[in-house]
């Protein structure tokens, strides 16, 4: 039977030529999109480090002298000293945030001059400090943030050696910076990440020292960012670095942007107040909606492939039965049972995906070793299970496409009345 | 004065598995204005002896010359302009294109000739042929809504509508009843006598055959009588 | 013409199973292919407010070296913008202008609302054709007073009528006089788009530190492209002199090709990296041939069937003098009229997701306002041939090869097989 079978494709071999052609090409095209988005989903969902849910950025502006709203400083009754722009730029600072502070659903509050979503790429190159020589190539160039001691409570963070948000805000309180565990291997240290506590770094080109106090995990600026690039945050309490970050208790953020925007005029200390606020969602999505739209044109990609699939098999399947219409009568009058004839069109179909299948995995083979593929540069060690995991997929996924295809040509041969076709003779 | 003449033609096929002498050395001449008939049992060669003095076909040996062209060598475009020009085809299957409209059908070859005339001149050209048939009321129908005799009469009207000297006919009335089958050669033969095209059927009918000018026979592609 | 409709039609009522699978897989693809095209189209394609798109050349980035290995790269400050692509010989003018932020504004009294605004130049209104609906462009070179030109949607929401000029707005708390209103544009128009648009301040014209500013931008406008070579030729030379000036403080500055064409800025890879525009022009044509070549595998294999039912009709138009050449004209044109069906339906398809559809096919990152777009960027003539031009390619695809074998076929073979 499948002797028989394998027979009849080779002897239609013209036109089951293209549709084997058809089905390499869709089969690399397929596989080479499906491992592409694989990589970038394994990315995305990999994690992110920081908890941005609930969190918010809060942007501001400061009044000078001649803007609408600008509100002269009350000059400090007893003593002669006058306070400098900057003094009255950081009281004004303090009073909107503890303004914010007490707004319910508010549990934390921080300024950075870095956060998830929102682009950062200041660094510092840094070495240990026992390093003898001021070597630039020994450097780490993490990117550098300057944060209040807050920082951890706004975005949940957590310490590798189990520090809670709490103590991370206080190891920063005390002067003490925090790395990241791929700081350790970018500054060729030997030991662990653990061991980095409490070793001391130093600034390339300067002789300012500072104090690991604690190592967290791996942070990442967005959900497409593949590298674990090297994070410092240094603490600082005592100025203005950036933007102002809060975490909320409430679980609607909408709800509490609304609340928030309606008092709006309230949000002010002194003359610094609050312009708006987004939540680091809204930016998320701002940042990443060309990336996000790839995403969605790959998946329509696959989609229409599996269509076309879908289509070709279901076009000339319905013409080959009619063609056939008469070896099908014969071979029901011969005693061949639905099913079997039903299976017999479908099995033609599997036949011919098997016959693209093992070009198509040496095509796909070619593009992984040579580096063409995305899994290869991901993963440089595993993408051998890469690609037979993808070629997997993209198989059982055009055999489903291939079943639905020839379906209903199967049920209409099927369907064959043999006494009516073979009388028309 | 001859119009068509073949000389020691020779057909063979050839396959991997197996080799057919389809002609072997055939000689005749047919003269301007003739109407001749081929007989024979199926398979004796007379379909690919139409075939090759229609041009469709290439003699593995021999040569035809047809209105005095020797074919031999032509490109496929001459060829084809050639047969345009001047010959006409009629099928035991009528061979009527379904999508078209009698009118449409008629004038087929008109569509493959350079400087085919058109408008009301092409209008006039398919009403005088459909006239020559006894058709001309049923210009706009299309083949599926005609019987077989009239999809016959249709094929004639399309191979005399380029008003070609010669007419090869396989087996025209095959598909017909007796009714039909004599008004198909009643119109032949009127084509014949009145307009001088040389006329080549091929029939297994011994009584068309009869009134026909002459009768050829031929056995396992060897030519047996002519007279 | 007639003929060819009725073939067609007399196709599709007798396969219809095939018919509409082939006129689907032709609208899929002209459909997934128009959608590319117009993506790129409104990236590239001229409209207001950029309309000049096709001979501006963007200024853009600066990129340093120092000598101990340390590297910066930003937008260049206004000075060295200035310097570099300001007053140039071959060009008609250059303006220099910021990107857009939101910021408040607000009339007094009032909540602000966060909208986009842009700091220009003068010549910032030459460069980039918005229609104003009341008032005029301010004009930087007097330099007097605090104007602001904003869109029509922000007088609306301002005041309540889009005739505003002489009225006050507060920007980011600072009073400004409206100058003029102009129609709101689309952020499709990525350099040129803002909602409130204000001179340079003082601040922003400032040398910044190591020459770095604070995302200020040129753009060039040519008389036409074909001055494009002469400017960057100009511009080129300004930078050589700059970068000797330089290394005489230890620093090199390192080159990317600015200025860029539209199609260049829009394949930048940040501050210190080279135009993408190749790759991506290279992957968006591997992506055409893959839409246009799996279906067209796909199509053939029907048209093979189609064709296969009319083997005998093709004998028998061979009998009757057609030439080779001349079946498969035929057949091509006969699909055409299947292909252009399907290719209509997929290009009124495309339109219509574009249009209505336009915020999640055309959306811009860090831009989270509407994006409007007009019949006319989606529908032009441009559009229209490039459809044309796929329907073409498409078909000759996919009826190419069968059309081609059909022609082969040995006439009496074609005759006498009898599936007429």
């Amino acid at each position: 039977m499948k002797r028989k079978l394998t027979k009849q494709i080779l002897h239609e071999w013209r036109s089951n030529l293209w549709l084997v052609v058809e089905l390499i090409i869709i089969s690399v095209v397929l596989w080479y999109i499906g491992d592409h988005l694989a990589v970038v989903t394994d990315i995305r969902t990999s994690p992110l480090g920081l908890d941005t849910e609930h969190t918010f950025l809060v942007s501001t502006s400061y009044s000078c002298e001649g803007s609408a709203t600008y509100v002269k400083p009350q000059t400090a009754g007893d003593t002669d000293s006058v306070a400098t722009p900057q003094e009255l730029y950081l009281a004004d600072q303090d009073q909107l945030m503890n303004r914010l502070r007490e707004l319910p659903g508010v549990v934390a509050l921080a300024m950075s001059n870095g956060s998830p979503y929102t682009y950062n790429y200041n660094g510092y190159p840094m070495m240990m400090d026992d390093n003898p020589t001021d070597d630039f190539e020994k450097c780490a160039r993490p990117n550098t943030w300057h944060v209040m001691s807050d920082f951890p409570l706004v975005f949940n963070l957590h310490g590798i050696g189990g520090e809670t948000p709490e103590q991370l805000a206080d190891i920063l309180r005390e002067g003490k910076i925090l790395v990241t565990e791929s700081f350790c291997g970018q500054v060729g240290f030997d030991g662990t990440p653990r061991e980095l506590i409490n070793r001391k770094i130093r600034f390339y080109g300067s002789s300012e020292v500072l104090t690991i106090g604690a190592v967290i995990p791996n942070q990442r600026r967005n959900e497409y960012e593949p590298t674990a690039m090297a994070f410092a945050f240094i603490g600082r309490d005592n100025g203005s670095s950036g933007n102002l970050f809060l975490r909320t208790a409430t679980d609607n953020d909408d709800e509490f942007i609304a609340a928030f925007r309606r008092d709006l005029a309230k949000m002010r200390g002194g003359n610094m107040y609050v312009t708006d606020i987004t939540s680091l969602r809204q930016i998320r999505d701002d940042l990443h909606r060309t990336d996000d739209a790839d995403v969605r044109d790959m998946y329509v990609c696959m989609g229409f492939l599996m269509l076309t699939v879908f289509l070709g098999l279901l076009g000339t399947f319905w013409f080959r039965t009619q063609q056939r219409v008469k070896e099908i009568a014969v071979r029901k009058v011969s005693g061949a049972t639905n099913g079997g004839i039903f299976m017999r069109q479908m099995s033609e179909g599997l036949i011919l995906l098997c016959a693209a299948t093992f070009p198509a995995l040496a095509i796909d083979y070619v593009l992984e070793a040579n580096s063409l593929a995305s899994s290869a540069d991901y993963r440089p060690d595993g993408w051998v299970a890469w690609w037979l995991l993808g070629a997997l997929g993209v198989f059982v996924t055009m055999a489903l496409m291939i079943v639905a295809g020839i379906w209903f040509p199967a049920r209409k041969a099927m369907k064959v009345e043999p006494a009516e076709i073979l009388r028309g003779e | 004065m001859s119009i068509i003449k073949v000389d020691r033609v020779s057909k063979l096929y050839r396959t991997s598995e197996i080799e057919t002498l389809a002609l072997e050395n055939v000689n005749f001449t047919i003269d301007k204005g003739e109407f001749v008939s081929v007989m024979g049992p199926s398979g004796c060669g007379k379909s690919t002896l139409l075939n090759i003095v229609g041009l469709l076909d290439k003699p593995t040996q021999g040569t035809v010359e047809i209105a005095g062209t020797d074919p031999t060598g032509l490109r496929d475009s001459k060829l084809a302009a050639f047969r345009n020009a001047n010959i006409g085809f009629i099928f035991q299957n009528f061979h009527l294109i379904p999508s078209l409209n009698v009118a449409d059908n008629v004038a087929l070859p008109l569509l493959y000739r350079k400087n085919a005339p058109s408008g009301s001149k092409r209008q006039e050209l398919i009403r005088d042929v459909l006239e020559k048939v006894g058709l001309t009321h049923r210009q706009r129908h299309y083949p599926s809504q005609l019987s077989g005799g009239q999809c016959q009469r249709v094929a004639i009207a399309r191979a005399i509508i380029g008003n070609p000297s010669i007419i090869l006919a396989d087996e025209p009335t095959g598909n017909l009843d007796s009714k039909m089958s004599a008004e198909i050669m009643e119109i032949l033969h009127k084509l014949n006598r009145e307009e001088q095209r040389t006329i080549l059927m091929v029939t297994h009918n011994e009584q068309q055959a009869a009134e026909t000018d002459r009768v050829m026979r031929f056995f396992d592609g060897r030519q047996i009588s002519n007279h | 013409m007639r003929r060819l409709f009725r073939q067609a039609w007399y196709d599709m009522r007798h396969q219809p199973v095939i018919g509409i699978v082939t006129v689907i897989g032709t609208a899929l693809s002209i459909f997934l292919i128009m959608i590319v095209v117009m993506m790129q189209a409104v990236k590239v394609e001229p409209f207001a407010p950029e309309s000049n798109r096709d001979r501006i050349l963007y200024g853009k980035y600066l990129h340093l070296q120092w000598d101990n290995g340390s590297d910066g790269s930003s937008s260049a400050d206004y000075p060295t913008t200035k310097q570099f692509y300001g007053d140039l010989k071959s060009a008609e003018t250059t303006t220099i202008y910021t990107g857009a932020f939101t910021q408040p504004v607000a009339v007094a009294g009032k909540s602000p609302l966060m909208r986009y605004v842009k700091s220009t130049d003068g010549e910032f209104w030459k460069v980039f054709d918005y229609r104003f609906i009341a008032g005029a462009p301010y004009d930087t070179s007097a330099r007097q007073g605090n104007f602001a030109v904003i869109s029509e949607s922000v007088a609306r929401e301002l005041y309540g009528t889009s005739d505003a000029v002489g009225r006050e707005i507060l920007i980011n708390d600072w009073p400004f006089q409206v100058s003029g209103v102009v129609a709101d544009a689309t952020p499709l128009a990525r350099e040129g788009y803002s909602e409130i648009f204000i001179p340079l301040s003082q601040r922003q014209i400032q040398p910044g530190e190591n020459h770095f500013g604070w995302d200020i931008f040129a753009a060039i406008l040519a008389r036409s492209a074909d001055d494009f070579p002469a400017i960057r030729a100009e511009v080129q030379a300004r930078k050589q002199a700059f970068d000797r000036q330089l290394r005489e403080e230890g620093i090199k500055l390192v080159d990317h090709g600015s200025p860029f064409t539209q199609e260049e800025i829009l394949t930048i890879q940040g501050s210190n990296g080279d135009s993408g525009a190749e790759d991506e022009r290279r992957a968006r044509y591997i992506l055409y041939a893959i839409l246009l070549l799996v279906p067209a595998i796909n199509l053939s294999t029907m048209t093979q069937s189609r064709l296969r039912r009319r083997r005998s009709e093709i004998g028998v138009r061979r009998a009757f003098g057609a030439t080779r050449p001349e079946i498969i004209r035929g057949i091509l044109a006969e699909n055409l009229m299947v292909t252009l069906a399907g290719g209509v339906a997929g290009l009124l398809l495309s339109a219509l997701f574009g249009y209505f559809f336009s915020d999640m096919l055309f959306g811009i990152n860090y831009i989270s306002r509407h994006i409007d777009v007009s019949w006319g960027m989606i529908l032009n003539w441009k559009v229209f041939l490039t459809a044309l031009l796929f329907c073409f390619l498409l078909n000759l695809l996919s009826s190419g090869i069968p059309a081609w074998r059909a022609s082969r076929v040995n006439p009496v073979d074609a005759i006498n097989s009898r599936n007429l």
